[in-house]
């Protein structure tokens, strides 16, 4: 090998290490992402079944719900509307309520370009179940 | 050199997503036995209570057990999920186990790992 082509052999050593090592940074960044998506999404869906446990009627229960999932997604560094909640079950004393929030990763976002496309996400969805007290009273 | 360096950083960013792996599903275990430790501290015995005049409260171990079952199946607990559910008339405990399996940390052998949570409850009247 000539010292020239020691000389490429570095060059192209030091961009592809570079192009691995960036790729690398990428997908570390992603799966941060993901994993603050997964907190913000159990965090919310825990406080929206508190709040509904507690409420004592359905506007109340929406009010608490609304607020409290905005709250989660604030401490998380995401967007209010970024987290979407929904509730199965009747609200009644002794019946369950499973509380599924839902939002989606955009997985298509380079620094300092920003979303280069932006359906393409990974959907995260926590589920939790409660069940309201027998003997509360509604107000 | 480099090649070394990547390879610590892969082995660095590897055990960070083990571990978060691991956090996340210590967190939703402690919110299910949470959820299934408070729904247990509802069923109360009705007959004792009646019989005495409301002045005493105590769970009915089996439907204690039933309640948080009932909490943890909707909940989507996992099949592998053991479950033990110590009741008593004043108070109930639920314990959660099971194993997340990794993905990096099989490198050094360690190829699940066993994480655990309980909640403990007690009703409250007035």
């Amino acid at each position: 090998m000539t010292r020239d082509e020691r000389g490429t052999a570095i060059v192209e050593l030091a961009v592809l290490g570079s192009l691995i090592f960036g790729l690398l940074v990428q997908a570390v960044v992603l799966f941060g992402t993901l994993h603050r998506a997964t907190l913000a999404t159990s965090a919310a869906a825990r406080e929206y079944g508190r709040a509904v446990m507690l409420a004592d009627s359905e506007a109340d229960a929406l009010a608490r719900g609304r607020l409290v999932v905005a709250q989660a997604a604030g401490n998380h560094g995401l967007e209010p509307e970024a987290l979407v909640a929904t509730v199965e079950g009747r609200r009644g004393r002794g019946e369950l309520l499973v509380v599924r929030v839902r939002t989606s990763v955009p997985i298509a976002r380079l620094p300092f370009v920003g979303e280069v496309w932006p359906s393409l996400g990974v959907p995260v969805e926590s589920t939790h179940a409660v069940q309201i007290d027998r003997y509360r009273g509604f107000g | 050199m480099l090649v070394g360096a990547l390879l610590l950083a892969l082995a660095f960013a590897g055990l960070g997503i083990d571990g978060a792996r691991m956090f996340t599903a210590r967190r939703d275990l402690q919110n299910q036995a949470d959820a299934a430790a408070l729904a247990a501290a509802s069923a109360l015995d009705a007959e004792v209570y009646r019989a005495s005049a409301g002045e005493v409260t105590q769970l009915d171990p089996a439907a204690a057990r039933q309640a948080a079952a009932r909490v943890l199946a909707a909940s989507g607990a996992r099949s592998d999920l053991a479950v033990a559910v110590e009741v008593t008339p004043e108070r109930v405990t639920v314990g959660l186990r099971r194993s997340v399996p990794t993905t990096f940390l099989r490198i050094v052998g360690m190829r699940e790992q066993q994480i655990g949570a309980s909640a403990t409850a007690a009703p409250r009247t007035g």
